[in-house]
């Protein structure tokens, strides 16, 4: 009654109300639209790929649906689409909420959801149907690579645009980490994916492979860590309500990150032929990633020091809090795998795809997801569908998330048992068989969880809107005359 | 009222003070927050990138190695449908220093031409850096259509929808992986180098007597002095054969001796190995340096160079036949003269084990060249398809005119035949073994022949009836 009253006077006032951050909400939850769309598309190819390996003969018939064609689009749209998605909405809602402004050039802005992810879905068409790089994660080909630049670029103009111009004084850490990713991550994509050689976007020789996983795992560093690592320092005080224990740790750990993170894609090619100076920078910052890791692993624990009980009764934190200790686990399973001798050992075999999901999948696809079940319903005024179905969602995805991880993990130690005791590959398979079904009813119980995750976030945006309720009870009003 | 003007205006004097130092604060604020973390952030990260990306980019290269090569256009054509069917996905490119029986371990040289790389990540399937020439063509065109028909614990997918000329590119690509070609004498390891100019010091005496030789007719015409001296290095060979390798190799060289069954790898069958030799030099570097991974011994620890020369001289004739510069009328002369001489008659009663034990003798030894009926079609003769003893081997069913006394079949055993592949059986089996076996192949005559000269010298009433 109150709010109808006010809503009144102000009318009279011929002002209207207005939340200021209205238009970067907007843009963030098209961000969680393609990212919720793409969650249950693009785990099921990951689901197709997993029955492959115990039913060789499922699905062989067509080019497009062999496991060459579907795997890198399985990655891609994992990558691109569903975790990508996720984290930059995530970002589009912090960076004016910390710059305590508006977002800058919002209607530029508008378009990066759109270019994005119709560049990511044209160029995973174009990987199907056999246009393809061939340089794992930097598939996507040229023109879908330009495509990504400039939507880069304009992400980076706006985010940094609001952060100079921001009229808080206090630039919180999440701010340095999303200001970072956008100057790093779009020379990381230009160099990794040789862009200035447009035909086959390639070197020739092992340089090439060099380029190739400086790319391939500053993807992961520059990127979605540094996305992620933004977002958790964002929601997790922010849901918990406590404040950041520490700023100097957070500090350390960027740093850090710029330093080390840059140096470490070496270690996937440690016993490739490329120089040994190489392997040395890249065993040695990978080793000193725990510096970045532990620093942010202490910050955020000491944060959440008796708040932990909050992870039981709230449910899109449990996720988030999730993603952050599978963060922490699989950063330092990677500091160890990539020094030598323990890389010599597992090196090949399905125990680094486990590593890669543990990042990609338990780490930020689960933060993804608890982000977008805590905001959408703050940005769009509407209540969750369902509080049951996100519960459902969490059983599903943790459970599944158990077996998937532990199917992959034994898998790779016993193929590189069997290899170190010099056994061939292919008489090495059949032991695999029954890891990698257990994978594949771990990944299909995952897929099962995206799919009513998707269901959940729709039924969400298409109910009605509650009435007579301040529609964003928790962000800060301003009026604005019309 | 004047006085709550001047109030007024103080107030606003007063915040418009504040607005002004809070803007300064901020803008102080801002300089002394953002600038050094970015600057600092991309400082650090440019220092890293040049290190692991430019650094590499400017100063590291690699010259070609001696597998690598250009691709032709079928290569290229092949290699492309690799990388766009995703085949890296599942196969690395790349043998490390630990990996074992698949390679030399790769070097940066091996992928100048590669554009893109294909090092890979995954061993799902096996490593294909040097796959070329491992397998036959055939066995990559079934294993595309149908991986498992050919390996069956594979995972990998059936890549039956691809064309004929699809398939013949990935192969031509696949097969040239490692920049082996195909050539069949080019499957041979290298011979180290103090072996490379080993030459065979009878080789000239052997295309001189080969030249006035006709295999056809048996019939050599040349000098009789050279004939005696190729007889003489024949003969020698033949007997360090029997005594060294037939236990293994077999007395025809097929690599199914007696003890051929003991061993985990099996002896060479030295008329397929001897043909694919490169050289004189090949064959006896492995006769003098053995086989690694294998039963054969290193014969240079035992045997001198003119031995092994012999011995490897004597085991041309598997492949090459054996130029037989004496005639067979000298061994039956000489057969008779021992008959004549020692009068001897069977040593054995001609019991039924011993006809048997003669006959598991026989399968074991003799089946290989006489056959296992006798009839001198055993599956190395020269009269049976891929056999290559010559000359032919004796036919025990026609021969009853051959042995008209005991004591020559007693000399031909003992001592062998010369410049024939049957060997001095004196130094492989006991006098026991070789009367038994020749009680069993008495047994391969006519009836008429059998009961008229051979059951009488024998004792017991077995060998009496045996044809009756």
């Amino acid at each position: 009654m109150l709010y109808t009253h006010f809503q009144v006077i102000l009318h009279t006032m011929s002002v209207k109300l207005v939340n200021q951050f209205d238009e970067a909400d907007k843009i963030a939850k098209y961000w969680f639209m393609f990212s919720m769309l793409w969650f249950p598309v693009f785990t099921t190819f990951g689901f197709i790929l997993a029955i492959k390996f115990f039913y060789p003969t499922f699905l062989v018939d067509a080019e497009w649906t062999t496991f060459g064609r579907l795997r890198p689009a399985h990655v891609n749209g994992a990558l691109f689409g569903i975790v990508s998605s996720g984290l930059l909405g995530a970002m589009f809602y912090i960076v004016p909420r910390l710059s305590a402004r508006p977002l800058y050039k919002p209607t530029l802005a508008r378009v990066t959801p759109f270019l994005w992810n119709i560049a990511v879905l044209s160029g995973i068409i174009m990987i199907i149907l056999g246009n393809t790089q061939a340089r794992e994660y930097a598939e996507l080909p040229w023109i879908i690579d330009v495509g990504v630049m400039i939507t880069l670029g304009i992400m980076a103009y706006v985010i940094l645009g609001t952060i100079m111009m921001r009229r808080e004084h206090k630039l919180y850490v999440s701010l340095w980490f999303f200001a970072g990713t956008m100057l790093w991550f779009p020379i990381v994509y230009f160099i990794g994916n040789v862009m200035w050689n447009p035909p086959t976007g390639a070197l020739e020789g092992v340089i090439d492979a060099i380029f190739g996983w400086y790319y391939g795992h500053n993807v992961l560093g520059l990127w979605f860590t540094t996305l992620g690592i933004g977002v958790w320092y964002y929601f997790i005080p922010r849901i918990s309500n406590r404040s950041l224990y520490s700023n100097t740790l957070s500090l350390i750990s960027f740093f850090a990150i710029a330093f080390f993170y840059t140096g470490v894609g070496g270690h996937h090619l440690l016993q490739a032929p490329i120089p040994e100076w190489l392997k040395t920078v890249a065993v040695i910052t990978t080793a000193l990633m725990m510096v970045s890791v532990l620093t942010f692993a202490v910050n955020i624990g000491m944060t959440l020091r008796n708040s932990w009980h909050q992870i039981i009764t709230n449910m899109p934190l449990r996720f988030i809090v999730f993603g952050f200790i599978c963060y922490i686990f699989v950063s330092i399973q990677g500091s160890f795998q990539g020094l030598r001798s323990t890389n010599l050992y597992l090196h090949f075999s399905q125990w680094p795809v486990g590593h890669a999901h543990l990042a990609l999948l338990g780490a930020f696809a689960f933060t993804a997801v608890g982000v977008t079940f805590w905001l959408v319903p703050r940005i769009t005024g509407k209540k969750l569908y369902s509080d049951r179905l996100m519960s459902v969602t969490w059983w599903l995805g943790f459970t599944g998330f158990i077996f998937f991880m532990s199917g992959m993990t034994v898998a790779g130690i016993v193929a590189n048992s069997a290899w170190a005791q010099h056994m061939t590959v292919a008489s090495a398979l059949p032991m695999l068989q029954p890891h990698f079904i257990v994978r594949a009813i771990g990944g299909g119980v995952i897929v099962v969880a995206a799919y009513i995750f998707a269901y959940t976030i729709i039924r969400t945006f298409l109910s009605k809107p509650p009435v007579n309720t301040i529609t964003a009870p928790n962000q800060e009003m301003v009026v604005k005359s019309q | 009222m004047t006085d709550d003007k001047g109030q007024d205006s103080d107030f606003e004097k007063i915040r418009e003070d504040v607005v002004h130092i809070e803007e300064d604060l901020r803008k102080e604020l801002h300089h002394h927050n953002l600038f050094p973390l970015i600057a600092g952030g991309l400082a650090v990260f440019f220092l890293m990138t040049s290190m692991v990306v430019a650094m590499p980019f400017m100063f590291y290269t690699a010259t070609p190695s001696s597998i690598a090569h250009e691709y032709t256009p079928l290569e290229a054509e092949g290699r492309s449908l690799y990388t766009s069917l995703g085949c890296f996905y599942c196969h690395s490119q790349f043998n490390r220093p630990t990996d074992w029986a698949t390679g030399n371990t790769s070097q940066a040289g091996d992928y100048v031409y590669d554009q893109p790389h294909t090092l890979g990540t995954e061993r799902t399937g096996p490593d294909l850096a040097q796959i070329g020439g491992q397998r036959p063509t055939i066995w990559h065109e079934l294993h595309y259509r149908d991986p498992r028909s050919v390996s069956p614990s594979s995972v990998m997918p059936n890549f039956g929808f691809l064309s004929d000329e699809q398939i013949e590119a990935l192969i031509a690509y696949i097969q040239y992986e490692g920049g082996k070609n195909l050539e069949t004498e080019n499957f041979q390891p290298q011979v180290p180098s103090n072996y490379q100019n080993a030459s065979n010091p009878f080789m000239s005496l052997m295309m001189e007597v080969a030249m006035d030789y006709n295999a056809s007719s048996q019939e050599y015409t040349g000098d009789p002095l050279l004939g005696d001296n190729w007889a003489d290095i024949f003969n020698d060979g033949k007997q360090l054969f029997t005594e060294k390798c037939l236990a293994c190799h077999g007395c025809s060289g097929n690599g199914q001796g007696p003890y051929a069954r003991h061993v985990l790898t099996r002896p060479a069958n030295l008329n397929e190995r001897i043909m694919n030799y490169p050289g004189d030099y090949f064959h006896f570097w492995r006769l003098s340096e053995g086989v690694p991974g294998t039963a054969m011994p290193r014969w240079m620890l035992s045997l001198n160079e003119t031995t092994r020369w012999k011995i490897a001289t004597y085991e041309m004739s598997f492949v090459l036949g054996a130029i037989r510069t004496i005639s067979g009328d000298v061994s039956d002369t000489e057969g008779d003269v021992f008959a004549n001489s020692t009068k001897i008659t069977p040593p054995i009663n001609g019991t039924q084990q011993e006809f048997e034990e003669g006959q598991s003798i026989f399968l074991l030894y003799c089946a290989q060249c006489h056959g296992a009926t006798g009839q001198g079609d055993g599956p190395t003769s020269i009269t049976s398809p891929g056999g290559y003893i010559s000359p032919e081997p004796a036919n025990f069913t026609e021969s009853g005119g051959d042995f008209p006394v005991y004591g020559r079949y007693v000399w031909k055993v003992q001592e062998g035949v010369e410049t024939t592949n049957m060997p001095p059986w004196k130094f492989a089996l006991s006098d026991e073994e070789i009367f038994n076996v020749i009680f069993f192949i008495q047994s391969f005559s006519t009836p008429e022949d059998y009961n008229a000269k051979w059951a009488p010298q024998y004792a017991d009433p077995f060998a009496q009836n045996l044809m009756r």
